[in-house]
């Protein structure tokens, strides 16, 4: 059984103790980004293919689901390396009707990694709530995510309000979406699409020495 | 081309039944399907995108009999969860069974979901309390060591509270602007409310003297307890540094 295929199992089976001590055997420093890139999103890419292919139902998954977002708030709270807390500040939240989260959480605690002030408001964000929290917190990067392709229009619509902020943050877009389709034409100088967490971490480092290049 | 024409059939379950052929087109459909569905001959119209491929894999002649799991989409737009049961009745025509899940699913995963809003709620709240908190804090630590001139050549810095890493990085800066802007020789630690010293506190605490030994000033350490005086052997600078039991004798000795 491959990688994926155990921790699929044990998610399924919603047993979370055995599924953490199996991720903390994988080496002796954890490095999240790798767990979450190379272990937790394959698995649940992998369920998902299991509903595909008939052997599983919407529960499963949902239990699948719940496992790994205790996992992964565990490999969260795990000690970070240290760095000297910055001043940059992100905010994500998933579009209105929008129910997939895992990959923005993961997404929240890799900018938590760098140092930065995080806020993460979680899926189905209806537009007029995201912006209330915007306004209030003022963060430099705007993370959004969707999954699925008739999300497209209200993306759009999300987009559009937030790169007309009098401060321009930065706008990041995420999840399956950023993955499978061709999202290019979102895309400008404050507009970023992500396709992974390695290269939302090689887009941090980049910010970081721009910032430390013009100071 | 010949146009399909889907027609109502009534000899059918009591249930949303459909006919279709392995083009997935509708031939029949029975009433209850027209209420739940807004029905074109198209069956890809009513089932959501993230089902096609289960679809495309499992509605086909070669399976005779299956049962599947897959999202569709109802006449008000919602996309609802179903089982699916398909019979091919003959290598051209398959007769389809719809039983919606939510009875079943909906209520727990939306006690699920209600429970994660919750909690999500939960913690960004106390995520914000922290951060005032913190703020709390680092606005104390600023307060626990104020400048106070006491005469042309001498200041005083009572500190309070603990000693530790976090509060000493906070004052050290504004105690050593304070040092050089005010241009006074002698300057008197108060430790008398000092609570407890914290090992990391006495690092910072010993780059903060050595800085005001370089910028030639004298440094008095004033009112030290006995424990704290066993710390604070982990100085180990012996040079300039005078030590005076209470703060009502070093204003005595050094002509406030």
């Amino acid at each position: 059984m491959d990688d994926f295929s155990k921790l699929a199992k044990l998610f399924l089976e919603g047993n979370e103790d055995d599924a953490i001590h199996y991720l903390s055997q994988m080496g002796p420093t954890p490095n999240r980004l790798h767990l979450y890139e190379q272990f937790l999103t394959p698995t649940m890419y992998h369920i998902g293919d299991l509903w595909e292919r008939n052997e599983i139902s919407v529960a499963d998954e949902h239990l699948a689901t719940a496992v790994c977002d205790f996992v992964l708030s565990q490999l969260d709270s795990m000690e970070k390396r240290k760095v000297e807390k910055g001043t940059s500040k992100a905010l994500l939240f998933g579009i209105e009707e929008e129910q997939h989260y895992l990959g923005l959480k993961m997404v929240a605690s890799t900018f938590r990694e760098y140092g930065w002030d995080v806020r993460y408001l979680g899926p189905n964000l209806p537009l007029d709530h995201a912006l209330t929290q915007v306004n209030r917190y003022k963060p430099d990067v705007i993370g959004v995510s969707a999954a699925l392709s008739y999300r497209l229009p209200v993306l759009k619509d999300v987009i559009e309000h937030l790169i007309h902020l009098d401060w321009s943050p930065t706008v990041l877009i995420g999840g399956r979406m950023a993955k499978e389709y061709d999202l290019s034409s979102f895309a400008s100088d404050q507009v970023v699409v992500m396709k992974d967490l390695h290269q939302l971490e090689a887009w941090i480092e980049g910010n970081e020495e721009d910032i430390n290049a013009t100071s | 081309m010949k146009k399909t024409l889907m027609r109502q059939v009534n000899n059918q379950f009591p249930a949303p039944c459909l006919t279709i052929n392995k083009k997935y087109t509708i031939l029949e459909y029975t009433q209850e399907a027209s209420e739940m569905f807004h029905l074109t001959p198209s069956l890809w119209e009513i089932i959501e995108e993230g089902s096609h491929t289960k679809v495309k894999e499992w509605i086909v002649p070669s399976e005779p009999k299956a049962k599947v799991e897959i999202n569709m989409i109802t006449a008000s737009k919602q996309v609802v969860l179903v089982d699916l049961y398909v019979k091919w009745t003959n290598d051209l025509q398959a007769e389809l069974m719809i039983f919606p899940k939510e009875g079943q699913n909906q209520h727990v995963s939306k006690m699920l979901d209600r429970l994660q809003t919750r909690l999500n709620e939960t913690n960004f709240e106390l995520l914000q309390e922290k951060e005032k908190l913190e703020d709390a804090i680092h606005e104390n630590n600023k307060l626990s060591a104020p400048f106070i001139h006491l005469s042309e050549d001498t200041s005083l810095i009572p500190l309070f509270g603990d000693i530790s890493e976090e509060k000493l990085l906070t004052i050290k800066d504004q105690v050593l602007s304070n040092a050089h802007s005010h241009e006074t020789d002698c300057l008197l630690f108060d430790f008398t409310a000092v609570g407890e010293i914290h090992q990391e506190g006495i690092y910072v605490l010993k780059d903060l003297f050595t800085s005001l030994l370089y910028m030639g000033k004298q440094v008095v350490i004033v009112g030290i307890k006995p424990v704290q005086a066993q710390r604070l052997h982990h100085l180990k600078i012996r040079f300039n540094l005078s030590f005076v039991t209470s703060l009502q004798e070093a204003i005595h000795r050094f002509g406030a």
